[in-house]
């Protein structure tokens, strides 16, 4: 068994946040990704970005990076999940067929999300995929979607996705929005008018087809129950929205509470970001679906809060964690103000 | 079809791999289903039970829906599982067969 001071699960924006914090004290610590990069989800998102000045994601993920493998305390693996936290605080990794286990003083869980998919029938059939797998084969592999591509969902991920696609050439034969309005920011609903791709507003899908993959899409009204058939298509482009990846959480036993507007499970934490279990922390979207910005700055307070905890002496650190605390708080309060009415959705008949 | 010139994507080396021993080539750094999905290969598996294809779905491993026979193994994940040389890689039919003794 290996040891170490401080071991984070998933190098995403929260992690390496965490990471960074660590990575200027003496404390040895391990960050694990399953991925065979860093980044997460933000790493993909290759368009200006409004909320962080139209930086592109990976503007800020490689800095974090450089700076967290110029410091000899942090041992970063890839490519390498964490499988499992056992009751007695014992971590197993593995890769590529080889389990390893590992102990910590604290754990910190940036474990992110997971997406969500729609009931529909046949929905397991090749061809449909979440957006965050469009984005990976876009962004990481270089792949296009096959063929005409359908996308499903609501709020400005689909619409961002949708914008995306058309850049890169593929053919959007339409987007189905689940609201009753468009539910996205003007700036890209304008885009894709432009390109005169159709919105059907208020509509689910019914059903997929085809036989050994998919060859057309079924949808309806929600209110209406009017049927369209959408035919040659390839690709359904799934963006049902995240949920949580709670199940290292759940493993290890922390306290977990429901909460819908977080996208489903959540641990129980305190101001510190600290699960019911003392050791261990949760940051990020793992602890519910926000922004990257909030996630930045949980990871922040996450990694501080384990300094305390380890005993490590920094000038005003309770004074630092609740800067990030007041910074959280805002742009929580400002997006729930914002997406009020989005997650709950006026899915009603 | 593959971006070409991609504005944040260096050139890799290409490599060619056998698929129900057909011949195909993929790029390194390739996972094994993004791979063949580039090369037009949607079913990856079938359900044990009621046979229902499947494609690749989740992408980062959570859902075993792109578990193939790789190299002779069965149940790998091939979302996450990295493109090599001449790897032989075929359709998994059944719940399985080669761990068993």
């Amino acid at each position: 068994m290996i040891h170490k001071d401080v071991i984070i699960i998933g190098a995403g924006i929260a992690g390496l946040s965490a990471a960074n914090i660590l990575s200027q004290y003496e404390v040895s610590t391990l960050l694990i990704d399953r991925q065979p990069m860093v980044g997460g989800t933000l790493i993909k998102q290759t368009h200006p970005m409004h909320a962080w000045d139209d930086q592109k994601g990976f503007d800020i993920i490689h800095p974090l990076y450089e700076s967290i493998q110029e410091s000899k305390y942090v041992d970063v693996i890839l490519n390498t999940t964490a499988s499992a936290i056992y009751q007695d605080f014992v971590l197993s990794t593995v890769s590529q067929d080889v389990y390893k286990t590992y102990q910590a003083k604290a754990y910190i869980v940036a474990a992110g999300s997971q997406h969500k998919h729609y009931a529909f029938e046949n929905n397991d059939l090749p061809g449909i995929m979440p957006s965050s797998v469009i984005q990976t084969m876009m962004h990481t592999y270089g792949i296009l979607p096959r063929g005409d591509t359908v996308i499903i969902g609501s709020g400005n991920h689909a619409y961002i996705l949708t914008v995306q696609l058309m850049e890169a050439g593929v053919s959007v034969k339409a987007i189905v929005d689940m609201h009753m309005y468009i539910s996205a920011d003007e700036i890209y609903v304008s885009k894709i008018k432009a390109f005169g791709i159709p919105i059907y507003v208020h509509h689910q899908v019914l059903e997929a087809m085809g036989k050994e993959s998919l060859e057309a899409v079924k949808i309806i009204h929600i209110k209406d129950g009017e049927e369209t058939l959408l035919e040659g298509v390839s690709t359904l482009c799934v963006a049902g929205g995240m949920s949580p990846a709670t199940q290292l959480l759940h493993m290890a036993g922390v306290k977990m509470t429901y909460e819908a507007y977080l996208g489903g499970f959540v641990p129980t934490l305190n101001a510190h970001y600290q699960t019911s279990h003392p050791n261990i922390f949760a940051c990020g979207d793992v602890t519910g679906i926000e922004d990257a910005r909030v996630a930045m700055y949980e990871g922040t307070i996450a990694g501080l809060s384990v300094l305390k905890q380890l005993g490590m002496k920094r000038l005003n650190i309770d004074q630092l964690i609740n800067t990030y605390q007041e910074k959280v708080t805002q742009l929580k309060d400002a997006m729930h103000h914002k997406d009020n009415g989005y997650k709950e959705g006026p899915y009603v008949l | 079809m593959r971006i070409i010139n991609h504005p944040h994507m260096n050139k890799k080396k290409k490599i060619t791999f056998s698929f129900e021993g057909e011949t195909h080539i993929g790029l390194e750094g390739d996972m094994i289903a993004y791979a063949l999905y580039e090369q037009g290969i949607q079913v990856l598996s079938y359900s044990p039970k009621s046979n229902r294809p499947r494609g690749l779905y989740c992408g980062i491993g959570n859902c075993g829906s792109c578990k193939m026979h790789v190299n002779g193994i069965d149940h790998v994940v091939t979302c996450m599982t990295e493109l090599k040389e001449h790897m032989d890689i075929r359709i998994q039919k059944d719940k399985d067969t080669s761990h068993d003794t």
